[in-house]
């Protein structure tokens, strides 16, 4: 910067290398990893900041990127060998691909490393993949946030379902203990595909301890049974594009008996 | 109120309400460790005078998205963080020490804001940082990562 010249200190010593590596992590946590990797080349302690980043945001990944599989396997490979304990992991896969093996493998690296918040997008077009079975066994996993993938069953405290085609029903059960957030917007199917789809019926909720519920149909019709039971700690229930009746809404809110935020629209 | 003291032995009146927004003082008042001035030993009077800037701002924060003066809070933190990179670092370390999420936050994004995109020697330029990588650590980090030194968008300027 102009004008700052003469506060460099002669010594080569610089305020950026003496951050504690925690604080300098959650700078680069912000950036994405193209960014962080490239910072590494700057000095000893942004390459070493880099080897144990816990934070990988490799944003939108274009067609053609197939040397982008090799990078992130050493990445990952790298983290898992050094016990980097994982707190967030972004990818969007730009497209398709018929099979998408290569996340399994990220994912149960992941797991191993105690991932916090996993975000995985792919292409709405794609053929849908159903996450392994590995992810249950994420003991860590705070934020689950999905796009055009499959799963089975939810994870821990914060569920977050978008496009979810081919989805009949949703019922999170007393399984559940833990969840505490649901976020569920466009779960129906998109129109602009050609094959039939079975479209989404029913949404069950019954978890006890869930706080935050959100459910957005917009722009794929409204959902006609939305059944939330059990759900003594609601606070805060958001529903757009959903049909509902006067009886309904008398049941519901006699059942919700901590209800303070109620937003219809 | 609640009395404060930099490391440069200033004293600060703050309001409690405003000081509770730290984590690490507002335990220090609930378990009665408040009574009379605390002694910050890791902050100075300059970045003191900035992190209550900020305190007095986002007081009731909570209440600003009723009051409609979220944009009055937005516009003041794109202000405030427009400092330079040594006073950030500063305040950033003393958002640390006191543990104030939000201003931690601010901060942290406003770093990486600038870092965005730019070139290796923009970094450097930037933040005063003598390469004490050889020749050969840089390059084997190059050679291992060639995909984050590729595309148009980076940006080898230093503002």
């Amino acid at each position: 910067m102009e004008g700052n010249n003469d506060s460099v200190d002669v010594t080569g010593d610089n305020r950026i290398s003496k951050l504690p590596k925690p604080i300098l992590h959650h700078i680069l946590s912000f950036i994405s990893s193209n960014d962080a990797a490239r910072m590494s080349t700057v000095s000893k302690v942004c390459a070493s900041a880099w080897n144990s980043l816990p934070y990988l945001n490799f944003g939108y990944i274009h067609y053609g990127s197939q040397h982008m599989h090799d990078v992130i396997d050493q990445i990952l490979a790298n983290r898992k060998k050094n016990n980097i304990p994982m707190q967030n992991f972004s990818l969007w896969l730009g497209y398709y691909h018929p099979r998408l093996s290569f996340v399994d493998n990220w994912i149960k690296i992941l797991v191993a490393c105690n991932i916090k918040q996993l975000n995985l997008r792919e292409k709405p077009d794609n053929v849908y993949y159903s996450l392994p079975e590995t992810i249950f066994s994420a003991k860590s996993l705070t934020v689950l946030s999905l796009e055009g993938f499959k799963i089975e069953l939810p994870a821990d405290e914060h569920l977050s379902l978008r496009y979810f085609n081919g989805l009949t029903s949703f019922q999170v059960g007393e399984t559940l203990p833990k969840l505490k957030k649901v976020n569920l917007v466009n779960l129906a199917n998109q129109e602009n595909l050609g094959y039939d789809h079975s479209v989404l019926q029913l949404i069950d909720i019954a978890a006890i301890n869930v706080e935050d519920l959100s459910i957005n149909n917009h722009s794929h019709g409204n959902i006609n049974a939305v059944r939330v039971t059990d759900c003594k700690t609601l606070k805060s229930f958001y529903l757009n594009c959903v049909d509902i009746t006067d009886n309904w809404l008398e049941e519901l809110f006699y059942s919700l008996q901590n209800l303070e935020k109620f937003d219809l629209t | 109120m609640v009395k404060l003291k930099s490391n440069d032995d200033k004293e600060f009146e703050v309001e409690e309400a405003a000081v509770i927004q730290s984590e690490m003082i507002k335990n220090m008042i609930e378990d009665g460790c408040a009574t009379s001035v605390i002694p910050l030993p890791n902050i100075d009077s300059k970045t003191l005078i900035k992190v209550i800037e900020y305190l007095n701002k986002h007081i009731n924060m909570g209440k600003a998205a009723e009051t409609g003066e979220e944009d009055d809070l937005k516009e003041f933190d794109e202000q405030f963080v427009n400092m330079g990179w040594e006073e950030l670092f500063d305040v950033i370390m003393a958002a640390n020490y006191l543990n104030i999420h939000e201003l931690m936050e601010l901060c942290c994004q406003s770093a990486a804001d600038r870092l965005k995109n730019k070139s290796v020697r923009a970094v450097r330029e930037m933040l005063k940082i003598t390469n004490d990588l050889t020749e050969e650590e840089e390059q084997e980090i190059i050679n291992d990562a060639p995909w984050a030194f590729e595309g148009p968008e980076i940006d080898d300027t230093v503002n």
